[in-house]
């Protein structure tokens, strides 16, 4: 056999290779064409549903088929016929699987209106059981509606859509059974003594938790919705007669122009923010209803975004970041006490490492001979210049920071013994380090953490770096000169429309009462008026007096 | 906005990474922190390549000059090599100070650093020589401090630095840290400090500078070193007369009187100065100033030799009080008589007269500390007032 | 006027104490030391009244032309060709100003703080930053200014104070020894630090929400100006006594580097001095170079500011490299104090006069 097919094969060896590659690619673009034409077919039959091209008809399998395209054939989308009893009308559910409350279809549904023992009077047809539906079934809410567009959106939250034969309305049954977590203590912004509560990710609840601790009509909760693709339910929330309009109408304006699929998570603080290159946070992210609360109260807006459990605050400005919840429960001698430490250790999160570089390296004449002669024999045998031993440390801590963050909560443990030990002591003892670095990265560390706003401590971290090197190029004078570009810059910021220093720099005499607030807390009976710099309706927020 | 802002920071990092022009580490730095000055004991060349000798274009080979530096060694090793010495020692020799410590900054690493400076001592011979012109290099200097203190020594003062001590310390330290607690006390000239010094030399004032002695491993400040308004030393002062001067100078801050025991003469008694006011006039009479000094010393007991005298008997008191107004007001003539011989208004009664008769003043101030100062006459009114016996009575 | 634009009172008053504080608190004590001796603190006392008068009748002038600029009445009231000339020497006299304290500046940072860094760079490195600080107008501008004297003149008056532990108290006497005639030729040479306020009150006057409270806040400035400087010059005096205080350089830090506090972290004062003086000299100098290049930007009626300020710096960092030595500087200050003196005690009286005068004609007619 082989004798035979090798000539043959050795004859025409070529032109079958030829023939057979030939085939082979045919084969492969067949099966690329077919790959092709699968995508298309699916794409014509999965085409991106746009609810408005459908009309409510008479008919219901009309509609249901309609409604069946709008929901893309979904095996979550439940559709369930059933006959009417007494007339014997078709009907049919549609609702979500594992969002609708499936006891209240049973209960309150179903067995309602297959049920016989309702009515005896047989000459009802289709519009009269349209009349007595709402009648009919027991559950909470029921609306109609001829929008195919609104059911849908209903449907999707939970909700139950029920259509009757030869009817051409909707009704919609709210069955929603949302599964959510408890509202549970804050996680970034703890307090001592202050309520436990936090916002969790649905606005509902949310709402909910706003709405009680101002039992006031004129809490405004305005909805919309924001994103193309996700309709992300949004709520502006302002407190009538105290915001000054401007502010609404702002974030309203920047919350409608914004063109996105969907607001992932908080970017949408950084969509509508003033200045998005700056390192300084322009809005403000809350977890705590009472600070919410507190600051719609002040003549801030509040924006709840669903699915999120934190809420933004705008207008901010600096002096809003530096507070905590724990300030106005204290007596306001240590108030101001811990705000003023704040602001100092905050300033020297910010600079204390380049301080350190600007005098060892520049000016050891600004501190006292002995400590001097300490740091010396630390750095002796250093092999690094101070600017690269600082910034290896610093470095270290910012990868410390980021993996603590990132890593499971059972291996933090590891990574505090190890950053601990091997950075701490192993470094020093191997002499690639001094040791008032490590008391300086320490102290700085520390310094960063009890800052109170999060995204502040981020710009601090990151601003650090810079003066870094301004004061290894330039000792003292560089750090200043770079520390007073960053004051260019924060004077230069404004939150919508409002200077961000502003309650820092009074701009004349009759502003001076937001002093009260800022660097120091005041006795809560002297804070007798709303923040002025934002121009609040009804400036005068308490009368001790009366 | 942002190209703009992209530009503004391109230039302002260009400057910065092409700064670093003062950067040096803090290890690298040569930390001066006392410095010797003496005449060199011979002009002849050290050793073959003779290292000390100052590149100077003019001047002699006057000078050398002794710089004290801390030894920067690691705290573990310093555990194992505990006998050595915590100082290094370098010197160099020139006429110009500034030469000398270009001298010295060619030989180590580390460049001379004044910041840190503690003190700064004179031979004796150099002080008889003056200076004044010494001097001129460390007020110029912009990284000299003006609290720098100044000390004259008998001997050399290259000694005095590189003398080993009994304890662990950089000589200059530990002579600062001791003059900063012995300056209350009455028998040490307390103006010691470079600023002052300077501004004496300015106001053509005479002045007086503290002694240091180094034996047998010890340091004793003592006594004082009298400087004329021309800047040279022109004699000394005994402890004494040192507190003589500090009274009439109001410069008192604590001290100690022994006087013979009124009880028992063989005996002493001794009282302990804890406050104190003292006013010194300058009155013009007829062209004519004479001085006044009114005193009233208040103190107790501090020591009372003779057990069988009770310490709180009146009569007792008063005869001691007696005594002490007659030592006190002893010790202040002596002093001031020891000035008047010297011709060195030390105790800063020019400027008294200037301030209280300026127009008098702008007649004699030429005459003042040669023809005027050595014949003013002084009054002396001393009042002791012994508050309590201490402890025991 | 755009309201935005409108500046209050209260931010006046701390722009012009900025404005007026910079540099000259290191070169004042040795000018009037040489002066007038132990009285040294006298004419800066009475300096002040002096800055006083001609900021009234600055105040005076411009409450005439409640809805232009000084730039603008100047034209107004000496024709085209006549008010331009006045605003170019206007304009020279601050940009003189400018580079002059600029100069004294980079020459102390120098050699106190930084010696082999290049003079050029230590200038720019101060200058530049004011192009971004420009970006937006005059409004951020004011809040800088206002943001940085609140802890840096803390600070700064902490530090100063400290300096009392220091001082002698024979060092005031005599008084007036050589009757008052010394002091009052003090007096002069103090301008230079008191001025600013009545070159500034022309310009800002049509935008201020409240002139009539000026009078009031501007008294306070100069009260607070004088305090100062008096503070300083007593505590310089008191720490070296006259006839040193002539003869050093910058007398002002070297009589901080005579007050040491043992045992403290803080123990040499002059070196935390000098570092809080950058932010308070900076603050003085933004608002020089601003209102300079605002000058020209109502001179040429041009839009923005910001690209003059970027012209305008090149030139003052030439201008204040030009003198070569101490000398040369010392020249230049004591020419820019009589033009200034020009300015606010014959020009500016004349112009009211003047302006009275047409008003006068004007009603008659």
């Amino acid at each position: 056999m082989n004798k035979k097919i090798k000539p043959w094969s050795q004859a025409h060896s070529a032109k079958t290779f030829a023939t057979l590659r030939n085939l082979q690619s045919t084969i492969h673009h067949a099966k690329d064409i077919e790959q092709d034409i699968r995508i298309l077919a699916r794409q014509l039959k999965e085409q991106t549903v746009t609810t408005q091209i459908y009309q409510l008809d008479k008919n219901i399998e009309t509609n249901l088929r309609h409604l069946q395209k709008v929901f893309s054939d979904g095996d979550d989308v439940i559709i369930r016929r059933l006959l009417v009893s007494p007339a014997r009308q078709k009907a049919a559910l549609i609702y979500i699987e594992d969002m609708a409350d499936q006891a209240v279809i049973n209960n309150h549904i179903i067995a309602k209106l297959t049920c016989s023992c309702f009515g005896v009077d047989n000459n009802r047809n289709s519009d009269n059981l349209a009349g007595s539906i709402t009648n009919i079934l027991t559950a909470g809410s029921l609306t109609e509606t001829m929008e195919i567009q609104q059911a849908v959106q209903r449907v999707l939250l939970g909700d139950t859509l029920l259509l009757l034969d030869g009817v051409p309305t909707l009704y919609i049954i709210a069955t929603r059974n949302v599964k959510l977590r408890s509202v549970s203590p804050p996680d970034t912004e703890p307090t001592v003594t202050g309520p436990r509560d936090s916002f969790i990710e649905d606005l509902r609840t949310n709402i909910t938790l706003v709405r009680r601790r101002v039992n006031n009509p004129n809490l405004v909760i305005k909805k919309s919705v924001v994103g193309q693709r996700s309709h992300t339910e949004i709520a502006v929330t302002y407190l009538k007669g105290v915001v000054n309009y401007k502010y609404v109408c702002e974030v309203e304006r920047r919350l409608n122009n914004l063109q996105i699929d969907m607001p992932e998570n908080l970017a949408i603080q950084n969509l509508i923010a003033d200045h998005p290159h700056s390192p300084f946070p322009t809005t403000q992210q809350t977890e705590r209803p009472d600070r919410f609360v507190s600051a719609l109260l002040k003549g801030r807006v509040g924006i709840i975004i669903d699915g999120m459990p934190f809420a933004v605050l705008v207008p901010t400005v600096l002096s809003d970041l530096f507070k905590a919840t724990d300030d106005y429960q204290e007596k306001w001698m240590t108030a101001t006490a811990i705000r003023l430490l704040r602001y100092i250790v905050a300033f020297f999160a910010l600079s204390i490492p380049a301080m350190y570089i600007a005098i060892t390296a520049f000016h050891p004449a600004m501190i006292p001979t002995p400590l001097a002669l300490a740091i010396g024999i630390s750095r002796e045998g250093v092999p690094f210049p101070s600017f690269l031993e600082a910034l290896i440390m610093i470095s270290f801590l910012e990868i410390m920071h980021e993996a603590g963050i990132r890593l499971p909560r059972t291996v933090g443990q590891a990574v505090s013994i190890v950053g601990g030990l091997v950075i701490g002591d192993a470094t020093v003892r191997a002499g690639l380090v001094s040791s008032p670095l490590v008391i300086i990265t320490s102290f700085t560390a520390i310094a960063t953490f009890s800052i109170p706003d999060y995204r502040l401590a981020l710009a601090i971290r990151l601003l650090r770096m810079p003066l870094m090197a301004a004061a290894a190029s330039f000792g003292m004078y560089g750090l200043m000169i770079a520390l007073l570009i960053i004051f260019i810059h924060l004077s230069n910021l404004e939150s919508f429309g409002e200077p961000y220093l502003a309650p820092l720099i009074p701009q004349s005499l009759l502003r001076l009462d937001d002093l009260k607030d800022t660097y120091i807390v005041a006795p809560t009976s002297v804070r007798t008026v709303r923040p002025t710099y934002l121009e609040p309706e009804d400036l005068t927020r308490q009368d001790p007096t009366k | 906005m942002l190209k703009n802002f992209a530009g503004i920071l391109l230039l302002v990092l260009t400057l910065f990474i092409t700064g670093c022009w003062d950067r040096r580490e803090i290890e690298n730095r040569g930390y001066v922190l006392g410095v010797g000055i003496d005449h060199v004991e011979s002009t002849e060349p050290k050793g073959q390549y003779d290292l000390d000798k100052a590149a100077q274009a003019a001047g002699r080979r006057k000078y050398k000059i002794t710089f004290e530096l801390p030894k920067f060694r690691k705290q573990e090793a310093s555990k194992e090599l505990s006998s050595g010495q915590s100082h290094l020692i370098w010197s160099a020799e020139g006429e110009s100070l500034f030469a000398a410590t270009r001298a010295v900054s060619a030989k180590v690493y580390f460049a001379p650093f004044f910041e840190d400076i503690q003190i700064i001592v004179f031979s004796e011979q150099v002080g008889k020589e003056g200076i004044r012109d010494i001097l001129d290099f460390f007020q110029r200097d912009a990284e000299m401090r003006r609290r720098v203190k100044l000390l004259v020594t008998p001997g050399r003062a290259e000694e005095v630095l590189s003398a080993k001590l009994q304890v662990e310390e950089v000589n200059s330290m530990f002579i600062a840290k001791t003059m900063n607690s012995v300056s209350k006390y009455p028998h040490f000239s307390s103006e010691t400090e470079l600023g002052q010094v300077a501004s004496f030399l300015r106001n053509h004032q005479s002045f007086t500078l503290p002694l240091v002695v180094v034996e047998n491993k010890e340091v004793r400040l003592t006594k004082a070193a009298v400087f004329n308004n021309q800047g040279k030393m022109i004699g000394k002062l005994n402890e004494l007369e040192v507190m003589g001067g500090k009274i009439l100078r109001k410069n008192l801050q604590k001290g100690i009187v022994t006087v013979p025991n009124p009880a028992n003469p063989s005996k002493l008694a001794v009282f302990e100065i804890l406050e104190h006011s003292i006013k010194v006039d300058s009155l013009l009479v007829d062209n004519q100033i004479n001085f006044v000094v009114k005193a009233v010393f208040i103190g107790t007991i501090a020591e009372n030799m003779e057990p069988k005298q009770s310490a709180i008997d009146s009569s007792f008191l008063k005869k001691l009080e007696q005594e002490l107004v007659d030592y006190i007001s002893a010790i202040i003539r002596s002093g001031y008589r020891k000035q008047q011989l010297l011709h060195a208004d030390v105790s800063e009664l020019n400027s008294l007269v200037y301030r209280q008769h300026p127009h008098y003043w702008k007649q004699i101030k030429d005459r003042w500390d040669e023809e005027i100062f050595p014949t003013v006459p002084l009054e002396v009114d001393i009042k002791v007032n012994i508050a309590r016996p201490v402890l025991m009575d | 006027m755009n309201p935005s634009t409108r500046i209050t009172p209260l931010q006046f008053l701390v722009l012009t104490i900025s404005i007026t504080f910079g540099t000259s608190i290191l070169t004042l004590p040795r000018k009037l030391a040489k002066i007038a001796g132990e009285n040294m603190w006298m004419p800066v006392l009475l300096g002040a009244f002096v800055i006083y008068f001609s900021f009234r009748i600055s105040l005076q002038l411009a409450a005439l032309f409640p809805n232009y600029t000084s730039v603008a009445y100047h034209r107004l009231l000496l024709g085209n060709f006549g008010g331009t000339l006045l605003n170019i020497y206007l304009l020279t006299l601050m940009v003189l100003v400018t580079a002059l304290f600029l100069r004294l500046f980079v020459t102390a940072i120098k050699i106190y703080l930084l010696d082999l860094t290049p003079l050029i760079v230590v200038t720019s490195l101060l200058t530049l930053p004011v192009i971004y600080a420009a970006q937006y107008g005059l409004i951020p501008v004011l809040r800088l200014v206002q943001f940085i004297i609140l802890p840096a003149y803390s600070l700064f008056l902490a530090l100063i104070l400290l300096g009392f532990l220091s001082v002698k108290t024979t060092n005031y006497q005599p008084v007036l020894a050589e009757g008052i005639k010394p002091v009052l030729l003090g007096i002069p040479s103090t301008w230079m630090s008191y001025s600013g306020i009545e070159l500034l009150i022309g310009f800002l006057y049509s935008s201020i929400t409240r002139p009539k409270a000026l009078v009031k806040f501007g008294l306070a400035a100069i009260v607070i100006i004088a305090g100062l400087y008096l503070l300083i010059s007593l505590i310089t005096l008191g720490i070296l006594g006259a006839k040193n205080t002539m003869h050093i350089l910058v007398p002002t830090i070297m009589a901080y580097r005579s007050v040491e506090i043992p045992d403290t972290f803080v123990e040499r004062l002059d070196g935390y001095l000098m570092v809080i003086w950058i932010a308070i000299c900076f603050d003085a100098q933004i608002g020089w170079i601003y209102f300079s290049s605002a000058i020209i930007k109502q001179m040429f009626d041009v839009e923005y500011v910001r690209p003059i300020v970027a012209l305008l710096i090149p030139i003052i960092i030439y201008l204040v490299m030009l003198p070569p030595n101490i000398q040369a500087i010392d020249k230049l200050s004591s020419l820019v104090n009589l033009a200034g003196i020009v300015w606010g005690l014959i020009i500016l009286p004349l112009l009211l006069i003047l302006a009275l005068w047409k008003r006068k004609r004007n009603d008659e007619c």
